[in-house]
């Protein structure tokens, strides 16, 4: 299957990611964007109503924030599952894990730091949207408030 | 109103350079993270439908999670799950022979619920047989996990695996015992969501008598798990009997 072209909004952020989460996240975008016609068709979009570029921007945020926000929960809610069992930390790989640990620390901040970025700039709706479809529906309709 | 893309897309480049250390280790951990939850999520299964359970062979207050094929299961935590007259064991990463019990045959799962007694806790001494892997025999069920989308081809594969493993669960139904005991069904947890046609892979499964979990989103189901007792995600016969599957 041959891919479009990325737009340009988004490849200039997904360059600076990590090259396995760059892979991932052009590669989710290029499955939207194969299905966009079929999303806009179920959520009751008109193709025209939101432009191209900026429903799969929108896309690539949401999914990167997915990562950021799941990974988060894992941690957090491992930890506290550990500690029901009488363990305090969580070493698997060289991936060590204890609340308060460099590493939990950190995540939290990427987690805050990343919602906080949303909310700065009108995408906060992505935080809680349930798939793709709910994601466009939410767009549509801050678009049409004029946020 | 116009949104400025190329405004919030500098916005977001900046974001990403100012957070580089940590987007990092977000790509390397996820895999490992996953299997971590899955782990800690099958004895929750357990404790939840009443058996006792205990953590073994955790190093100075810390659970040890084995990831890959390396290393040897009596140096790793694991799991004791006892109860009505029934005592089994959960293992990270655990090498189980296939279901033909094929000679040199071994297929690594990420999470198994083992009959106890049958893993060594300790180094095998001098003159005693080594451990290779489980006999299949011996393996009552387990977890696989994938930080993927969960497509049709997925499930296919997981399917395979179940074939390779456990192939009762894909055209019988589980033996009584299995299902009295509350085990769940060999199951296939993911961070992704369930594409599209997936739903109708899933709904066709008992009417195929195929006896398998899908489990997408498990982050929320650990956030859950981790809130208080509920349902647990992954399936068993027993809490919604054999002829039903849970979609979700």
């Amino acid at each position: 299957m041959g891919y479009m072209p990325l737009p340009a909004s988004l490849t200039k952020f997904s360059s600076q990611l990590p090259y396995g989460l760059r892979v991932d996240l052009e590669g989710y975008v290029n499955s939207v964007a194969a299905a966009q016609s079929e999303i806009y068709a179920e959520s009751r979009v008109g193709l025209d109503a939101i432009p191209t570029d900026e429903f799969l921007f929108v896309a690539a945020v949401w999914h990167l924030w997915t990562h950021v926000d799941s990974q988060r929960w894992i941690v957090s809610n491992s930890l506290r599952l550990a500690d029901e069992f009488g363990a305090g930390s969580i070493q698997a790989g060289a991936v060590r894990l204890s609340s308060g640990s460099g590493d939990v620390e950190g995540l939290r901040r990427l987690h805050n730091d990343f919602r906080r970025w949303l909310y700065r700039n009108d995408l906060e709706f992505v935080i809680g949207a349930q798939n793709v479809g709910a994601l466009l529906s939410r767009l549509t309709e801050r678009d049409g408030d004029g946020g | 109103m116009a949104v400025d893309l190329d405004a919030i897309s500098k916005s977001l480049r900046n974001f990403v350079r100012s957070h580089n250390a940590e987007f990092q280790k977000l790509t390397g951990r996820q895999s490992q993270l996953l299997e971590v939850g899955a782990f800690l999520t099958a004895a929750k299964h357990y404790e939840w439908i009443g058996y006792d359970v205990k953590l073994h062979n955790p190093r100075r207050g810390q659970i040890r999670v084995k990831l890959g094929t390396r290393g040897h299961p009596w140096n790793f935590s694991r799991f004791e799950i006892w109860g009505d007259g029934r005592r089994f064991e959960i293992h990270t990463n655990l090498p189980v022979r296939d279901a033909a019990e094929t000679p040199g045959a071994r297929y690594v799962v990420d999470v198994a619920v083992a009959r106890s007694n049958r893993i060594p806790t300790s180094t095998p001494g001098h003159g005693q047989p080594g451990f290779e892997a489980l006999a299949n025999d011996h393996l009552i069920t387990f977890v696989e996990a994938k930080s993927l989308v969960i497509y049709p081809m997925l499930i296919a594969q997981f399917i395979g695996i179940v074939h390779e493993l456990k192939p009762a669960f894909l055209h019988e139904r589980p033996a009584d015992d299995f299902i009295e005991a509350g085990h769940f069904y060999p199951s296939l947890v993911s961070l992704g969501y369930l594409h599209g046609t997936c739903r109708n892979i899933v709904r066709g499964f008992p009417a195929r008598q195929i006896h398998i979990g899908i489990v997408p989103e498990f982050d929320e189901a650990i956030s859950r798990l981790a809130s208080g007792p509920g349902d647990s995600p992954l399936q068993s016969a027993r809490a919604t009997g054999v002829e039903e599957v849970i979609v979700f």
